[in-house]
């Protein structure tokens, strides 16, 4: 047990925020984000014999932590139909509002300005809408500087669905962002000039 | 390196419409970037999160808890092999009745005839729920005696734990085989009765018939082989219970339902009833499509059925499994 313990903390220090905030940025909400990287935490920890060789460490985690992001989801619909829990506090309408009065102190105090938590709020709000695997494939690669064939490999895709995921994933951001009011930046001057008769 | 060529090539040759999209684009990377660098604001300390992790990995299961695990596993079992065999001794009985014409005088007070024209035709649902409520005190019977059990045997143990952990798993076979049998059976057996001469209205007055006697004979063909495979092989899965080729069970129910979905489908392009077949002319299906379709049907309930039990098998085990951190006292 100590042995394992021990090993579990050698690989798990040098990635530990870097996992934690990939789960953050896959869920709608911080503290589901926490939740979701505890559980998977917890199974890595206990699944950790079966990981023969350390340097695979890093794909291993990122891909326990995708599988029970999934499951988390199936579940989540269920619990749409049956609402037997509280609502997330960071919850409105189905959609989640990330920066609310709490978490919006915490960015501030760690030296935010007001446009950054708004953008970060507006990222996260389009991020949420995103089908789950063109959000991994988007998160994955902008956000944690994957190479498409590693997130492949994640995925268990190809290349070319990855290239895919992503490509729809932005064409999906982009369409988010210009459809809501909340989402969408002002136009740009040149857009409007020549579409104005 | 990041590539962006499926990005690129996506764009429309307006000029102005790209320059937009480049903004865009520009501006959802920028938020992408911050999303990333803020999702590690307030983050939970290392320190944390293995404190978390030792709790949760089972440091804190006492062998109070594991006792608890096992006992019920055992009970459980216990139950579900009752419910299962109480289910299928009804549904046996029922076929042996309409099999054999003297045997339904024991079975039912009003002699054999009275008995088959109420199960074919009248009363099925009521006949249903019997079997139901069979199964149900069975089920909380054999819960109560199953539980007197494991108390009289951890009792007087040295190693409660252990002890449970036998006796559910000395149970697990029976537990297997008697309830995918008792389910399947009971589900089988319901559904041809309610394919093969569920439109067949009026059938007591028309009992004598050729037609019906034909339908009869047939349904009660294809209901005995289909109950005969029903416990063949819940008796095989009961017994390769940890091969490596039932390990997969998250496909078993998704594929028993959507066969069971086509077989309902295609039964019902036909019209099995005799006296609306005689008189509107309909589909009549033959012999040999009444066969698959029973066949496909018993397939479609025994994989769905199969499928449930294991996963619930697999939980079990799981409880099984759990180890308590505090030692035995010596």
């Amino acid at each position: 047990m100590d042995e394992r313990a021990e090993r579990f903390r050698r690989l798990i220090e040098p990635l530990h925020d870097r996992a934690l905030g990939f789960a953050r940025c896959l869920c709608r909400s911080t503290v589901e984000g926490d939740d979701l990287f505890q559980e998977a935490m917890l199974r890595a920890f206990g699944k950790l014999d079966g990981l023969r060789e350390d340097g695979a460490f890093r794909p291993w985690l990122y891909r326990i932590v995708i599988t029970v992001h999934r499951t988390r989801c199936r579940r989540a619909f269920w619990r749409r139909l049956i609402p037997l829990g509280e609502r997330d506090d960071d919850e409105e309408d189905g959609v989640v509002v990330v920066a609310s009065s709490s978490r919006e102190q915490d960015y501030r105090a760690a030296g935010w300005m007001p446009d950054a938590v708004e953008a970060n709020r507006r990222a996260r709000q389009a991020l949420a809408q995103l089908p789950m695997a063109q959000r991994e494939a988007i998160v994955l690669f902008e956000i944690e500087g994957w190479l498409v064939e590693d997130i492949a490999a994640l995925q268990r895709v190809s290349s070319s669905a990855v290239k895919s995921r992503l490509s729809r994933g932005r064409a999906h951001l982009r369409l988010l962002y210009e459809a809501r009011p909340t989402l969408a930046s002002p136009p740009s001057p040149t857009l409007i000039s020549r579409d104005t008769p | 390196m990041k590539t962006t060529e499926g990005w690129l090539t996506q764009e429309p040759p307006n000029a102005g419409f790209e320059e937009h999209m480049k903004t865009a684009e520009d501006q959802i990377a920028r938020d992408l970037a911050l999303v990333g660098r803020m999702s590690l604001v307030r983050s939970t300390p290392l320190e944390a999160t293995l404190r978390a992790v030792s709790r949760g990995a089972g440091a804190n299961v006492t062998r109070e808890l594991a006792l608890v695990a096992a006992g019920r596993v055992f009970v459980s079992r216990v139950a579900w092999a009752a419910a299962g065999l109480a289910s299928l001794t009804c549904v046996v009985a029922m076929v042996f009745s309409l099999s054999v014409p003297r045997a339904a005088g024991w079975i039912a007070h009003e002699g054999h005839r009275g008995f088959r024209i109420e199960l074919l035709e009248a009363r099925r649902l009521w006949i249903g729920l019997f079997v139901v409520a069979v199964a149900l005190a069975a089920h909380v019977g054999a819960s109560g005696i199953a539980g007197r059990v494991l108390e009289r045997r951890v009792a007087r143990a040295s190693d409660p734990v252990g002890v449970a952990r036998r006796l559910g798993r000395r149970v697990d076979r029976w537990a297997l085989a008697a309830s995918i049998a008792g389910i399947a059976a009971f589900v089988v057996w319901f559904g041809m009765l309610e394919v093969v001469v569920g439109r067949a209205r009026l059938v007591g007055l028309f009992s004598q018939s050729h037609e019906i006697v034909v339908i009869r004979r047939v349904m009660l063909g294809s209901s005995r082989a289909a109950l005969f495979a029903t416990v063949i092989g819940a008796a095989v899965v009961a017994r390769c219970r940890d091969a490596r080729w039932l390990r997969f069970t998250t496909w078993m129910v998704p594929a028993g339902i959507a066969l069971g979905v086509v077989t309902c489908l295609i039964g019902a392009q036909f019209d099995v009833g005799p006296l609306v077949a005689t008189i509107l002319g309909a589909a009549r299906p033959s012999g040999a499509m009444r066969i698959a379709l029973a066949g496909m049907g018993t397939i479609a309930v025994f994989l769905a059925t199969t499928g449930v039990v294991l996963r619930g098998r697999r939980r079990d085990e799981a409880a099984l499994a759990v180890e308590p951190a505090d030692p035995e006292p010596r």
